[in-house]
């Protein structure tokens, strides 16, 4: 019976800590946004110098165009609203609404991102760390 | 950036061996992108979360327009 009194205030405390994201959680989404956007330009610059080395054909080349393309532009868009929140709640916590407003934004991106990701290592490709920087944000959406 | 790093290391080797100028080339270039990734990622120390924020807002620009360059390449 101890036990449990003990016990269920660290649960409470543990449930509500994921429920919302802390300061933390946003900063952690702003940096890795930050790196996902720089990832995309190295991922373009690394197709543009295999297709320049004539690894790759320009339908393929175009092809990484137009998907990278549509990440930048929803890319923009999901940074643009971590910056409105970030105004909108300095102190970092946000409310369930505008958690899920996040993870609305973000599950098509993470799609897409994984798609790209697969698809540049098919073609032998790396572009720096799209994967893992896509991860720490759905980690943090959880 | 692991198998970057080993790119760099193998192509110009590979390059020279096969007398393929593109393969140099292409190890030339991808050592330029990996360099400028090291030094743009050691310059992101210290920076406050709005500045982080500008800072990604300008990389996705770029990568806006740079999606559009490589469609025009």
């Amino acid at each position: 019976m101890r036990h449990r009194i003990v016990i269920a205030p660290v649960l409470l405390a543990l449930m509500l800590f994921k429920a919302c994201p802390t300061q933390s959680d946003l900063t952690r989404m702003a940096k890795a946004s930050n790196e996902l956007g720089h990832d995309t330009v190295v991922a373009e610059k690394t197709v543009a110098a295999f297709y320049q080395a004539g690894r790759i054909s320009k339908e393929r080349k175009d092809f990484y165009a137009d998907k990278l393309k549509v990440i930048a532009v929803k890319g923009k868009a999901f940074n643009d609203l971590l910056v409105s929140l970030d105004k909108q709640y300095p102190e970092g916590s946000l409310p369930p609404d505008q958690t899920q407003a996040v993870r609305d934004l973000w599950a098509p991106l993470a799609l897409l991102i994984g798609s790209v990701v697969s698809d540049i290592a098919s073609d032998g490709m790396k572009a720096g760390k799209l994967d893992e920087h896509a991860k720490t944000i759905s980690g943090v959406l959880q | 950036m692991n198998i970057l790093i080993l790119l760099q290391t193998m192509l110009p080797v590979l390059g020279t061996v096969t007398h393929h100028p593109e393969i140099a080339q292409l190890a030339t270039n991808l050592t330029s992108i990996a360099e400028e990734e090291i030094s743009r990622r050691m310059s992101q120390t210290g920076k406050t979360r709005a500045e982080i924020l500008a800072d990604a807002g300008a990389a996705w620009d770029e990568a806006i327009k740079g999606a559009d360059d490589l469609k025009n390449l």
